[in-house]
């Protein structure tokens, strides 16, 4: 199983974020985002939690395409919106697919609380290949963690697109991605603040 | 967007409008007693339900919930 974590900042307050989360698609981004729906929805506890159900034509290495019956993948995108610690945490796995390999992400959006204007992304993904034939399992890995990386990108660059469309009338600027150090900086300091309960204003 | 099925695509949209317009003017307000969008969401949740089972794509391993519980993935050094 390969593990890939990363960050980046969205100049964009999470109230903000979280309104855009929603009518991300489509963008100029993510042409290969075919459907979204929202199979399930109810508040509890003051959180609202979501589960959304979407298809993706599939993006696996060409000599993989006969292996499965057709090239779309499904994915389940389960969601938590918390108000009041302003988090938005989201899980995604694939289903179809996922004889040749698993990719299930966890993002979790927090309010900057050094910046009311920013939003930090934290971004965990576990890739993992079953496929029938051992020997594969390895390249086939190598190969979706490539290729995911190069999506987070334009997922990122994505959202941004959605971000400036809504809320600004100024050029699309990329969003900041956060080095090592600079990551876990922004854990901890995201970390200390949801201890003491800080709720800034946006 | 397009809903899994072109059945569902228009409910779907009138339940997306009220959806966004709840979660900006209510929910994120703190007003979580109001749900207006209720009526919508019933029966474009019906239709796509139905879709996915149409379709034979697996609605229970859909609805299923992983986050939050002891089968959600944890880090190598063990967090979540």
């Amino acid at each position: 199983m390969k593990f890939y974590e990363m960050g980046i900042v969205l100049k964009h307050p999470w109230d903000q974020v979280v309104q855009s989360f929603w009518q991300r698609y489509p963008n100029p981004y993510s042409k290969h985002v075919l459907t979204e729906d929202t199979v399930q929805r109810e508040v509890v506890s003051g959180k609202l939690r979501s589960i959304r159900f979407l298809t993706k034509t599939g993006q696996g290495p060409r000599w993989a395409d006969k292996f499965v019956p057709h090239s779309l993948v499904g994915i389940i995108e389960e969601s938590i919106v918390d108000p009041k610690t302003q988090t938005l945490t989201t899980y995604t796995r694939n289903i179809g697919y996922s004889k040749i390999v698993s990719i299930t992400e966890k993002v979790e959006y927090h309010q900057d609380p050094t910046n009311p204007q920013q939003t930090i992304v934290q971004r965990k993904a576990w890739i993992e290949s079953q496929f029938h034939i051992g020997t594969l399992r390895r390249p086939i890995e190598a190969f979706i963690y490539d290729r995911f990386k190069k999506n987070c990108t334009k997922a990122s660059n994505g959202f941004q697109w959605v971000l400036s469309k809504m809320w600004t009338k100024e050029p699309v600027t990329p969003p900041v991605i956060l080095n090592d150090i600079a990551l876990e900086a922004a854990r901890r300091a995201t970390t200390i603040a949801s201890h003491a309960n800080v709720r800034l204003s946006s | 967007m397009n809903s899994v099925s072109e059945a569902c695509s228009q409910l779907k949209q009138n339940y997306d409008a009220c959806f966004n317009t709840w979660f900006t003017e209510k929910f994120l307000r703190g007003d979580h007693s109001t749900d207006s969008c209720g009526p919508f969401f019933k029966v474009y949740r019906e239709c796509v339900r139905k879709a996915i089972q149409e379709q034979n794509i697996d609605l229970k391993e859909i609805e299923k919930e992983v986050m939050g519980t002891e089968n959600e993935f944890k880090t190598p050094d063990g967090s979540k």
